[in-house]
């Protein structure tokens, strides 16, 4: 097995681990860092898949799309947490 | 028998799936978060191994750095906060049966998938604006997906900013410890000067406006924590068009382009690589500033 199959089967795990975590946590923060997790692993599948080009040169394309998701998986992340403290705040006022 | 690097290799992903795992079992949400920044740094590992070097450089100051500083600034407020009830036995049963499934779907189709011919971007990528190919696709062949990026990372901003209470001072900062603000002020000179250095390399090796945007970010966010500077507000003075000037860049170049040859960021013989600098270098300061932007907003005195 080449690494780059190892490291796409093991992105895939990280998915199926956060699907779960997603499912089964009831705590916010808990299922936003599981989302994060989610996206780490679809990232990891595209790298792996990137890595398995015949030749030594990685396919660029997956790796820019990376790029663009790790900034964006971020300002959702900020967003989130700006929903949750907000949530929170509603939650406070009401007593 | 196998060799040391596959043996690395394995090691490395099986770490990553038990502090996944370590993540999601833990007892308290500090717990939670602290695991998550290590997963992070093994995941910035793992961008290394698999020939990924721009991601890496990403992953460790985003997937890392910043994720875990927002997830630990929030995590005052969302203990505190009221959950709902934990769902049932079946429940789980139930969400650990689906993703064992889409597991085994996900396993199935990597190992079977048929090895692909070689890409025909190879061929085009003499003609690039830009010598390193992952630059190349981001803002040459792909440069509208760049735009759109820089407008996600606008509107979290703006997003974030309409969710406070009001428009308050962001709070000052906790009084921190000599250590921190000595460290500060060795580190920020350097911060900013690598900041510029992984722009400029970006163009024709591993770096560019992601990773310079993300290691200006991280310097901000240290100010910000050390009460050096007084607590500055991104949305008054001239901030707001700062924090603007990635997309509007941007969108000048794609009108510019467009009344030039017809097609919007298609950039003309000769000026592709310096309108790929310029729009390198908005892009930073548009990065930095949303970074630094939606961390204060998550500090600011509307809250309490």
């Amino acid at each position: 097995m080449s690494s780059a199959l190892w490291f796409s089967l093991v992105g895939a795990a990280l998915v199926a681990i956060a699907l779960y975590g997603v499912f089964a946590e009831h705590h916010p923060l808990r299922r936003l860092i599981a989302l994060n997790m989610m996206a780490s692993g679809v990232f990891l599948v595209l790298i792996g898949l990137a890595r398995q080009l015949p030749g030594r040169v990685p396919d660029p394309v997956p790796h820019a799309m990376v790029l663009t998701g790790i900034v964006v998986a971020v300002s959702a992340t900020a967003f989130a947490l700006a929903l949750l403290r907000r949530l929170s705040r509603v939650q406070q006022e009401e007593g | 028998m196998i060799s040391p690097v596959l043996l690395f290799d394995l090691l490395l992903g099986l770490s990553l799936l038990w502090l996944a795992w370590r993540t999601l079992a833990a007892h308290t949400l500090f717990e939670a978060c602290v695991s998550f920044i290590v997963f992070g740094l093994l995941m910035a590992l793992s961008w290394v191994r698999l020939d990924a070097p721009d991601v890496a450089l990403a992953e460790a100051a985003v997937g890392a750095g910043l994720t875990g500083v927002l997830l630990l600034g929030a995590l005052e407020r969302a203990e505190r906060a009221r959950v709902e009830a934990a769902p049932g036995p079946w429940w789980r049963r139930g969400a650990g049966l689906s993703a064992l499934l889409l597991f085994l779907l996900l396993a199935a189709a990597l190992i079977t998938l048929p090895p692909r011919p070689p890409l025909p971007l190879q061929e085009a990528l003499p003609l690039a604006a830009a010598e390193h190919p992952v630059t190349a696709v981001l803002l040459d062949f792909r440069a509208w997906d760049t735009l759109l990026e820089s407008a996600v990372l606008v509107l979290a901003v703006v997003a974030a900013w309409s969710l406070e209470r009001s428009v308050s001072p962001p709070r000052p900062a906790p009084v921190c410890s000599e250590v921190l603000r000595s460290l500060v002020r060795l580190l920020l000179p350097f911060s900013i000067l690598s900041a510029g250095y992984l722009l400029w390399r970006g163009g024709h090796a591993p770096g560019g406006a992601f990773q310079a945007g993300t290691v200006l970010a991280a310097a901000g966010i240290l100010l910000l924590l050390s009460d050096l500077r007084r607590p500055f507000d991104l949305r008054r003075g001239y901030w707001p068009l700062a924090l603007l000037s990635g997309l509007l860049l941007f969108i000048a170049v794609a009108l510019g382009t467009l009344g030039y040859g017809g097609t919007a960021l298609d950039y003309p013989p000769g000026g592709g690589a310096a309108l790929v600098l310029l729009l390198e270098l908005g892009l930073t300061v548009t990065i930095a500033l949303a970074f630094i932007a939606l961390f204060s907003s998550g500090r600011s005195r509307g809250d309490e």
